[in-house]
């Protein structure tokens, strides 16, 4: 009875499996970027990029038609140039990176549907590229799976820069620490993991994944990888039950694994281990 | 473009080649504007190799801003700084508790320990003489018991103790502190100068932002005293004399209201 | 006398030849409409071939293609959701025709789960619907320009004979074949009416517009069906998003065919820019891929 619910959606359907794979390699990948960039109060900056590439995505497909891989480095290329242009912005003007992106992702944004309208076509272009996560293939499986791989060795190798360029960018500037090159090297693995986020999962899936966890684990760990460890938990929970909702009761399966993340979310605000409501009450 | 990147202002005059037997740094004519006023103007003098001195001066008189240009954070528009040889690679800052995130999820040792990060780059793995050093220099600044404790959980006192100790780290040998007293609790203050009178008994050059003045008669044997100009650069009894707080607070209270040529005729009528 | 009598052809030729603005929702429609009116009109499309109705977004070339029309005709049926406010930016005060009017509509749930059932607008699947759209369009034509009724009637009764042909031949190819095994998938919930007309059964994962997110549940129950049913080929539209269909592919080994065309012509290269040239392509394509077909019919 307990395996019927639990375990044998994944058994009898190779599509189950597979969006639980990607939901493993998401939550792997995309939840240290999600902690990072609560850290560094960059959090509203997913949804600025999965609008900024749409330029990227129309250039690509008026070169290469409907090839969702063009379109995808089309987009790579697009969300690496706002971040660069928005991170310079906020580090050399008055603008703080909130505002820079804001500004930027619009004006991409906008050019891309001039682009995309003059190409004559009324298809939705970022509806083509962006995926789905019971329409997960073995070949998306593995590419984000190399994606995935390829982010953890980066952060482990950067890590220790990284965290001091967030925490105290002055004593890493003091010190010759070029703070800016990591921060860079960061900006590309976020471009990176939300591209290929996006063309497995979808924009609502990949933010959602790449977010709410993270946001949920802060009221969890003590240490930069205690909240790491935290958000991959919650993740990986929310994809699993998010799954097993959408089989039994017939939901749609991205938001259903989003909305299990947004109850994550909830419960952690309200009886998370640190600086959440009920600590705040009864301290 | 990719200076941009490093962090690095486009026109630097300071230089790292100072090749002198005394004089950790030397001013030449040293001005900084920003952009709606001067902060500093024609600033010159030396600081000897080993000396504690400290900066006072009115709000606005350029203290941080001559910290922030001997650091090359802040472009001067005209003049020079020499820095000496020995001390490249080896200045170790301290600005005001402004930008530091102390929401951030790291305990105290973590902290400290990146002070190693200036002369060990940021990978190599931790020797375990490394471990001892932190233990050592956070006992020294009185928060043994604390290495495992949240940032968010200290007090302002507390963490200017654990920052004193990631300075301590740095093993820096010219030691440059932007009013590391502000907002701290007298305990602390006390606590905090025994600490770098030390640092002053192992030949460590150290300047220091200050505005207690009575802290500065009693441990700083050097006092620069600014007010946009040097209004004295010396020994602490010649420098803090009452005709210079007179001169200088007569300054200060000007210094927002007046313009650069206007505030040189005030001046100069002050002095005729 | 004769001399009044030449200026007055001259002059009637001169307001005869001026042609008509005829302007179509979408490209099957003009392709009929174009049929009936012949070469007293100029017909446009709003939306064009191989785009997709459903979520087009109206540019101002699509204003100023309305304020040119003499008259504008389009399906209805909830099919082209963004006209109404397109006239109502235009100010088109001229007859808009709705030539589904008199069809009776299929039903259909939006997805099995929801209780509320909306018409279904592909009526043009049938083609005794078209019949009836090829007569709404004649009588519009004529109630606009009376003075050439002999010419849309020849026109009309011309290609009522074509379409009749169409209708025939479509019936006699699943003539035969045992009806539950004839079953095919879609991505695109559009075929009902041709469900209904020939005989076929078209399953398809998402609702009656493209943007419609499955449950796995739903997902699951196709692939019973496919397993089930040993259905071999999974057909994709020209306007869909391919990531599900690709899936139920990959899992249970079924091919996916060649493009279907339903919800709009596709261009010359693709085979299918008439109505007839497409229902002909679509037909013969879906029979190729049924297990329960063997060897080929006559084509027309």
């Amino acid at each position: 009875m307990l395996y019927d619910f639990f375990i044998e959606p994944f058994a009898t359907y190779g599509f189950m499996k597979r969006a639980l794979a990607a939901c493993f390699a998401l939550a792997l990948g995309c939840g240290p970027i999600g902690v990072l960039l609560v850290l560094r109060r960059m959090s509203l900056m997913g949804d600025a990029l999965s609008h900024s590439i749409l330029p990227g995505v129309a250039v690509g497909y008026l070169i290469a038609g409907l090839s969702t891989p063009i379109m995808g480095v089309g987009g790579f290329i697009a969300g690496i140039l706002v971040a660069f242009v928005a991170t310079l912005v906020s580090r050399y003007t008055i603008l703080k990176e909130d505002a820079s992106f804001v500004g930027f992702y619009l004006i991409a944004l906008s050019t891309g549907a001039i682009i995309v309208s003059a190409v004559g076509s009324n298809i939705d272009l970022l509806h083509i590229l962006f995926g789905q996560i019971l329409g997960v293939t073995n070949y998306a499986l593995i590419l984000i799976g190399i994606i995935t791989s390829f982010t953890l060795v980066t952060l482990a190798v950067i890590y220790r820069p990284l965290i001091l360029e967030c925490f105290d960018p002055t004593f890493m500037q003091s010190i010759g620490g070029r703070g800016g090159f990591y921060h860079l090297v960061f900006m590309i693995l976020v471009v990176l993991n939300m591209i290929s986020a996006f063309q497995a999962l979808g924009t609502l899936m990949a933010l959602g994944m790449m977010m709410l966890p993270a946001i949920a684990a802060r009221f969890w760990g003590r240490s930069v990888w205690g909240i790491f460890l935290y958000a991959f938990g919650f993740a990986m929970f929310s994809g699993y039950c998010g799954l097993l909702l959408s089989y039994h009761f017939k939901i749609p399966s991205g938001p259903s694994i989003i909305l299990v993340a947004g109850l994550c979310y909830i419960f952690s605000l309200i009886l998370g281990r640190y600086g959440s409501v009920a600590r705040r009450v009864l301290v | 473009m990719i200076d941009f990147f490093l962090d690095k202002p486009s026109a630097s005059s300071v230089s790292h080649d100072l090749n002198h037997p005394d004089h950790a740094l030397v001013v030449k004519d040293l001005s900084v504007a920003y952009r709606t006023h001067l902060a500093l103007e024609k600033v010159s003098g030396y600081i000897t190799k080993g000396s504690l001195t400290a900066i006072v001066g009115p709000n606005g008189g350029g203290k941080s801003t001559f910290l922030k240009t001997l650091m090359n954070f802040v472009p001067s528009s005209a003049g020079t700084i020499q820095i000496s040889q020995d001390y490249e690679k080896s200045i170790a800052y301290l600005p005001q508790q402004s930008e530091i995130d102390k929401t951030f999820p790291l305990t105290v040792r973590d902290v400290v320990a990146l002070g190693n990060c200036q002369h060990q780059g940021f990978f190599k793995a931790f020797q375990p003489s490394g471990q001892s050093d932190i233990d050592r220099h956070i006992k020294e600044v009185g928060m043994s018991g604390f290495g495992h404790k949240n940032l968010s959980t200290l007090s302002g006192g507390q963490f200017q103790r654990v920052l004193f100790a990631r300075l301590a780290m740095q093993e820096g040998d010219l030691i440059l502190l932007d009013e590391p007293f502000t907002s701290i609790d007298g305990y602390t203050v006390i606590d905090l100068m025994k600490i770098i009178k030390k640092w002053h008994k192992q030949g460590k050059t150290i300047l220091v932002v200050c505005h207690d003045l009575e802290l500065v008669h009693e441990h700083f044997p050097q006092t620069l005293f600014l007010a946009r100009k040097v209004i004295g650069w010396g020994d602490t009894k010649e420098v803090l004399t009452a005709e210079n707080l007179r001169r200088a607070t007569r300054i200060a209270h000007n210094l927002d209201t007046l313009t650069h040529t206007e505030l040189n005729n005030f001046e100069e009528s002050e002095e005729g | 006398m004769k001399y009044l009598l030449v200026c007055f052809m001259m002059l009637s030729s001169c307001f005869g030849a001026e042609k008509l603005k005829i302007l179509t929702s979408f490209s099957i429609l003009k392709d009929i409409v174009q049929n009936v009116a012949g070469d007293r009109a100029d017909v446009e499309s709003i939306v064009g071939p191989n785009q997709d109705t459903h979520i087009f977004e109206p540019t101002p070339a699509s204003n100023h293609q309305i304020s040119n029309a003499d008259i504008v005709f389009m399906n209805g049926l909830g099919f082209e959701t963004w006209m109404e406010r397109l006239v109502e930016a235009t100010e088109y005060k001229k007859p808009l025709v709705k030539v589904s009017d008199g069809i009776t509509a299929i039903h259909l749930l939006q997805s099995k789960n929801k209780k509320v059932a909306v018409e279904d607008p592909h009526v043009w699947n049938n083609v005794q619907n078209i019949k009836v759209w090829v007569r709404n369009v004649e009588k519009a034509l004529i109630k606009l320009d009376p003075e050439h009724r002999k010419i849309y009637e020849t026109n009309t009764q011309k290609y009522m004979a074509e379409l009749d042909a169409l209708d025939t031949w479509i019936k006699k190819q699943f003539q035969g074949l045992p009806k539950d095994t004839c079953k095919v998938i879609t991505a695109h919930d559009a075929f009902g009416y041709y469900e209904k007309a020939y005989g076929v059964t078209f399953l398809a994962p998402v609702g009656l517009s493209t943007v419609d997110e499955p449950s796995a549940f739903e997902i699951a129950e196709l692939v019973d069906m496919i397993r089930k049913e040993k259905i071999k080929t999974i057909f994709i539209e020209n306007i869909t998003n391919r990531k599900i269909i690709e899936q139920l592919s990959q899992e249970t080994g079924a091919k996916i065919g060649p493009v279907l065309f339903s919800d709009a012509l596709s261009d010359v290269k693709q085979g299918g820019h008439t109505y007839i040239k497409m229902m002909r392509y679509n037909t013969q394509t879906i029979l190729d891929s049924l297990p329960c077909f063997h060897g080929s019919k006559k084509p027309l």
